[in-house]
């Protein structure tokens, strides 16, 4: 569903800045709000479900899948401090949660690991959430 | 003295004529209006303003359309997910996070861009009088219910009293006294609605985009979590999982396509915007931004009818 990610974009050299046009390209290169970047996760967490053969690892990635959304859905469209300590971990943490993920799917990092990173960003998540 | 008597009978002529007062209120008239017409917009000035408010009404149709479909998508997959047997749908809230409010207060916004875009385009095209001052309290109007908007009673009067000024006579400095009275007056609001338009769009931002995509995936989700365990000779749930795959990938897919034009025609409108502004007030005749934003909003038209399998307008 998602496009494939690029390589982190070396700084460029001094070059024009863009024109307006390009800026409308998904914003690889800036860092996403809470809620896109949660649902970045949720999207690395399906595509681990679609390689994993292992019906109770399923379950499980299921569950966290299902725990985010929701958490999703509390987030999105709420007026929230972005400058907050809180936020700012959050996002970290779900930024590392999909890394986790993807290492995941390409097989070189455990499934179970990739959970658990899951289900640490969900509780940072929760933390925001909760103060919505 | 040879002069003066040769000048003389002509004076004389003129100050006998029947003529004379009605010639002298001529002259005053055609100097008066050469003066009111050097006020008023130029030939290009006019050109300029009726090619903004066609772009900008087309890119506020377009856009309302938008967000009525992809709520309409939301409650179609929404719908799907109870049909799979999701425990998280639910049967009350099919709209999800693109609620029935949240879209109003867009269509609201979007509507007076609109009405702002159709009263551009009367003040500088031929209509009655009524029709005119109706453009001008329906934009007036719909700008007041606009989340956001910094319209202000002040403003409002001064855009009701230039649309009034210029009635049936289209005198063209009136004309373009209220021109750029209603620009000057809504530009703020303007502004506020195109970044508002352009938010919701904003892949990286928690709006109306945002709402879409978690519903998409979590669509997707559950149909990637089912499909392992639905029986293989259960032809009718298997069919149910691959379409819901299916549906969320090409929506999400339509949505990033139609969000990267609207945010480029968003940003295009808020800058002939300031162009229209500048141009109005200024000698100089800028109208790049202007051909711009209508040769983007005209190729968005036709891309959006493709996406959303329409005849472009």
């Amino acid at each position: 569903m998602r496009k494939p990610r690029r390589a982190k974009p070396r700084k460029p050299k001094a070059l024009p800045a863009p024109p307006r046009v390009e800026a409308a390209s998904r914003g690889e290169g800036e860092r996403k709000s809470l809620g896109q970047q949660l649902l970045d996760t949720i999207e690395d967490i399906i595509e681990l479900m679609e390689h994993t053969q292992d019906l109770d690892r399923l379950k499980e990635l299921n569950a966290k899948r299902v725990a985010l959304s929701s958490e999703a859905r509390r987030l999105i469209d709420a007026s929230l401090d972005t400058s907050t300590a809180a936020y700012r971990e959050a996002v970290v943490g779900l930024e590392v949660a999909s890394a986790s993920l993807r290492e995941a799917i390409r097989g070189l990092e455990s499934v179970k690991n990739a959970i658990l990173m899951a289900a640490k960003a969900a509780a940072l998540v929760a933390k925001v959430g909760a103060a919505a | 003295m040879h002069l003066v008597q040769r000048i003389s009978p002509r004076q004389d002529e003129v100050r006998h004529s029947p003529w004379s007062a009605c010639g002298g209120a001529r002259a005053v008239l055609v100097v008066l209006a050469m003066l009111l017409e050097a006020c008023g917009l130029t030939v290009q000035q006019q050109a300029a303003v009726g090619q903004f408010a066609t772009a900008t009404r087309e890119l506020a149709t377009t856009a309302q359309e938008e967000f009525r479909q992809s709520r309409q998508d939301v409650i179609e997959m929404n719908r799907l997910r109870l049909e799979l047997g999701d425990p998280t749908a639910d049967v009350s809230h099919l709209d999800g996070l693109l609620t029935l409010e949240r879209s109003r207060e867009r269509i609201v916004a979007l509507r007076a861009l609109e009405g702002y875009a159709d009263l551009l385009g009367k003040l500088v095209g031929t209509v009655s009088e009524a029709e005119l001052l109706e453009a001008g309290n329906t934009f007036v109007g719909s700008l007041k219910q606009v989340k956001g908007a910094t319209l202000s009673d002040q403003e409002a009067e001064g855009i009701g009293r230039a649309v009034a000024a210029v009635g049936g006579l289209y005198v063209e400095h009136k004309r373009a006294d209220a021109v750029r009275q209603v620009v000057e007056s809504s530009h703020a609001s303007v502004v506020a609605v195109t970044d508002t338009v352009k938010r919701d769009f904003d892949p990286n931002s928690d709006f109306w985009n945002a709402g879409y995509r978690q519903t998409a995936l979590a669509l997707k989700g559950h149909a990637v979590a089912i499909g392992p365990v639905v029986p293989g000779n259960d032809l009718a749930s298997q069919q149910g999982v691959q379409r819901a795959k299916t549906l969320a990938t090409e929506n999400v897919a339509r949505s990033e396509a139609v969000s990267a034009q609207v945010i480029v025609l968003t940003g295009a409108l808020a800058d002939a915007q300031e162009n229209l502004r500048l141009m109005l007030t200024a000698s100089d005749l800028n109208v790049q931004q202007i051909e711009y934003l209508s040769s983007r909003v005209r190729e968005f038209q036709t891309i959006y009818g493709l996406l959303r399998s329409q005849a472009p307008r």
